[in-house]
């Protein structure tokens, strides 16, 4: 016979309704269902429940917990319609004996039996709970995962080393995933003070190290075999989810792939091939920006598309990507000529999405210009297509290769002719004599290289190397601080380019 | 050989009376400051096998609410009408007079109302108890007795071989019509009924407690000989049972974190420690408020008040036949309809 636990007792799902009044012993060996007290033999360390107890006083009440404990009895739980007032706890506390008020004692008493008699019979339970929760049609993995979650009165989470993949129901608390074992073949069952968990490895899925998790709070060790079942029965619905979704998003990639394909190589928009693209939410009207996301080395484009299509949601406009030759090709759409500035922006947005998906998987990004209608959108890809081809080769950019050199010098004419910029380029400069803002923008033109500046200037090196780390006290910035070097580059551009209005400069 | 109540004995019986009262019987102070005014003292208390046994008695006290006869005081004369219809009914003198309950201020109606009869020490509880039917006579079921009451405005009513609950139910209505509290005089025994279904010598227990108490103070050991000492505690809470108004529930925790009980309707019917059931009625709890030194009355009892339970054995009457002491128990109170 196992334990009954206190924990075990407020974790199981249908034993809702409990207040705990008193709490002192927590493991009971035995458990007792009696209508009264009457009803109950000698036992020891063993936890009662009284469906019908008679006393309507509470000293008859402090009479019973009296009995009830000198019978060997340290749990007791009784129904709400038996009133226990403060001194009936202080008693129960006096005598070292937990109090329950149970608003189900019917429930209760089932949850008792499955949890110290018919340990099959909770594992049975849940296996039909996981079988009820397949039955109903689910969308996605996250969808199932919910099912699950309802209708086992656990969390359902998907893991992996990287953290939680999917989940439905409560969350994964962060310090029990940390204990769960990543690299066990089959079931794993981790219980700590925050909680238990059972999990599986699912099989078959691209994603490997994937594990399928049934979490809650603290719970006996019979609850959490059965949950260790439970999740193996869950499992091969899981993994046949993912598979299917898995087979959906290569239908779908190689569909749009090809779609892609007939656009750029057929050169000219039929109306068939109009009619298509509308059909996947492609539209070619408007203004496109493209870019191309490829693996330095091989990288499946399906495990990149994915990744990028996560991201997608975080851009302007409509945003679209497919699988293309090795590579993930996508594009935005804006109905109006976005701004330089919103330009800009988008720009740094994708730069950000290269950054993450970077961070675990070898990939270059390029960015083409922007361009206008259906033919702009296949110059836009193409653009695209180059930048990528060059990223590939650009460790010194991170990777990530932008072709808008027109674009960039429009964008920052723009910006250096609002009427604020150049005063405060002036202000800027103010410390700084002739000689110095011609050195200045020599080094910054040559790429901050002190050398090429050098030889710019006909200067021998350390004089040019003296007179910078002059200028950058004089200004009072530190030139290797990248958005402070951008901000003086381009007020030197501003004092240089744009003659001032004082006919005396 | 009967003993002798002085002046200077007062103010010890005041306190042993209400050490009896078990929580109940009512405040002596009323009849105290009538008996040191009318000058009722010294008199002399007989034993039940002191005086001719077949001399017929009767028993008198105040029944009612306690609180409303300190508001409606009575008079020195309360009881001379409904003795006198007694004596009418019964046709011959009643020479002898003992008590209903020894205890609370029923306690000093002898020196008060007894006049020129001679004065029993003896009693038909030897503890306060809340109802007509638990009189010794009528819980042994002696036959003849005579009940007369007042029944306010001079009036007087008399019931005649009445069936003990009945006389219960009856007092209450009368009550109700009489102001809260009336005389209430039983008759129709003789002082030999008294050595078998009377109990004797509760004043003088009371005078003997009474002194102890107030020469020794708070002395667990003082209550050796009587009963027995439970310990200190502190009221936290007083709450009126759900199914029974009248019923009180005094939560009090000892000072090692014991749980403890006091229930009890007109006075203290029981006692639980930590859920057992340590004493109940017949046998006496009194709460000693520990700073005045004197035992509480349950209308009394307040919340943080520091009271030491003390258990005196019931009078030995109770337990010399098994039927007696179920009718004191508080077991009645239990099966309380909700």
């Amino acid at each position: 016979m196992s334990e009954l636990s206190l924990d075990g007792i407020l974790a199981h799902p249908d034993s809702g309704g409990i207040d705990l009044l008193t709490q002192h012993t927590t493991v009971w060996r035995d458990a007792r269902v009696e209508l009264e007290d009457s009803d109950l033999e000698t036992v020891s360390d063993g936890f009662a429940l009284l469906l019908a107890p008679r006393p309507t006083t509470s000293w008859g009440l402090d009479a019973l917990i009296r009995r009830v404990f000198d019978l060997g009895i340290t749990g007791l739980a009784l129904p709400v319609s038996v009133a226990i007032d403060e001194s009936n706890c202080a008693l129960a506390d006096r005598l070292g004996l937990t109090l329950l008020h149970t608003r189900r004692p019917t429930q209760l008493a089932m949850v008792l039996w499955q949890l110290i008699e018919g340990r099959d019979a909770a594992a049975l339970d849940l296996t039909r709970r996981v079988a009820l929760s397949i039955r109903y049609q689910a969308s996605t993995v996250s969808d199932l995962l919910g099912h699950l979650a309802a209708t086992l009165g656990h969390g359902v989470a998907l893991v992996d080393r990287d953290g939680v993949l999917a989940s439905g129901g409560p969350a994964l608390d962060p310090g029990l995933r940390e204990h769960i074992d990543l690299t066990r073949d089959w079931v794993d069952l981790t219980s700590t003070s925050a909680g238990a968990a059972a999990s599986v490895a699912v099989h078959g899925t691209m994603r490997p190290g994937v594990r399928l998790v049934i979490h809650g709070g603290p719970m006996s060790q019979t609850q959490l075999r059965a949950l260790g079942i439970a999740v193996e029965v869950a499992m091969p619905a899981v993994a046949a989810r993912i598979l299917i979704d898995e087979v959906n998003e290569i239908n779908d990639a190689s569909t749009s792939s090809s779609l892609l394909g007939d656009f750029l190589e057929q050169g000219v928009m039929t109306p068939e091939l109009e009619q298509r693209m509308l059909e996947r939410g492609w539209r070619t009207s408007g203004w496109h920006m493209a870019f191309r996301v490829t693996g330095r080395t091989f990288v499946d484009p399906l495990v990149i598309l994915r990744e990028v299509r996560a991201e997608l949601s975080s851009l302007p406009g409509e945003a679209t990507a497919t699988v293309r030759g090795a590579g993930v090709t996508g594009w935005l759409t804006f109905a109006e000529q976005p701004s330089p500035v919103e330009l800009q922006r988008v720009i740094g947005r994708l730069r950000r999405i290269h950054r993450a998906i970077r961070a675990h998987l070898p990939i270059a990004t390029g960015v083409g210009t922007l361009a206008n209608g259906p033919a702009g959108l296949a110059q836009a890809i193409g653009e695209a297509h180059d930048a990528g081809q060059l990223a590939v080769g650009r460790s010194e950019s991170d990777w990530f290769a932008h072709i808008d050199r027109f674009g960039l010098e429009q964008l920052l004419l723009a910006w250096t002719r609002s009427a604020t910029f150049r005063p405060t380029a002036e202000s800027i400069f103010a410390p700084l004599s002739e000689g110095d803002r011609r050195t200045l923008q020599a080094f910054l033109d040559e790429e901050s290289s002190v050398v090429a500046a050098s030889a710019a200037l006909g200067v021998h090196r350390n004089t040019l190397a003296a007179r910078m780390r002059r200028i950058e006290e004089h200004l009072g910035v530190s030139l290797t601080d990248p958005d402070s070097r951008l901000a003086i580059h381009l007020a030197v551009r501003a004092l240089r380019e744009i003659p001032a209005e004082d006919p005396d400069q | 050989m009967p003993w002798t109540l002085e002046a200077d004995d007062l103010d010890a019986l005041e306190l042993g009376l209400a050490l009896l009262g078990s929580g109940g019987g009512g405040e002596t102070s009323v009849f105290g400051r009538m008996v040191r005014a009318g000058g009722g003292l010294p008199r002399d208390f007989f034993g039940v096998t002191e005086l001719d046994p077949d001399e017929p008695c009767l028993a008198v006290g105040v029944v009612g609410s306690t609180i409303l006869l300190s508001e409606r005081l009575p008079t020195a004369d309360a009881a001379a009408t409904p003795i006198a219809a007694l004596e009418r009914w019964l046709g011959e003198p009643v020479r002898a007079m003992c008590g209903l309950e020894h205890a609370g201020m029923n306690g000093l109606v002898l020196p008060v109302l007894a006049g020129d009869r001679h004065a029993i020490d003896a009693d038909l509880m030897g503890r306060a108890l809340p109802r007509i039917d638990q009189f010794s006579l009528y819980l042994d079921a002696v036959p003849g007795l005579v009940v007369t009451i007042t029944t306010g405005a001079g009036g007087v009513a008399l019931l005649d071989g009445t069936r003990p609950e009945d006389v219960e139910v009856i007092v209450r209505h009368t009550l109700l019509r009489a102001g809260g509290w009336a005389v209430l005089v039983l008759g129709g025994f003789r002082i030999g009924d008294l050595v078998t279904h009377g109990l004797d010598g509760t004043l003088a227990r009371a005078l003997r407690l009474g002194r102890s108490l107030g020469h020794t103070g708070l002395d667990p050991a003082a209550f050796a000989d009587e009963g027995r000492w439970l310990g200190i505690t502190r009221v936290v809470a007083i709450e009126v049972h759900p199914g029974a108004p009248s019923v009180v529930d005094v939560q009090l925790r000892s000072q090692d974190g014991d749980a403890v009980r006091l229930v009890g309707s007109s006075d203290f019917g029981a006692c639980y420690w930590n859920g057992e059931r340590v004493v109940e009625a017949p046998d006496i709890i009194a709460a000693i408020d520990v700073w005045q030194g004197r035992p509480l009355q349950l209308p009394d009892m307040r919340v943080g008040q520091t009271v030491a339970l003390v258990v005196l054995d019931a009078h030995p009457w109770w337990s010399a036949m098994p039927h007696r002491v179920d009718q004191a128990r508080l077991d009645r109170l239990e099966e309380t309809p909700a």
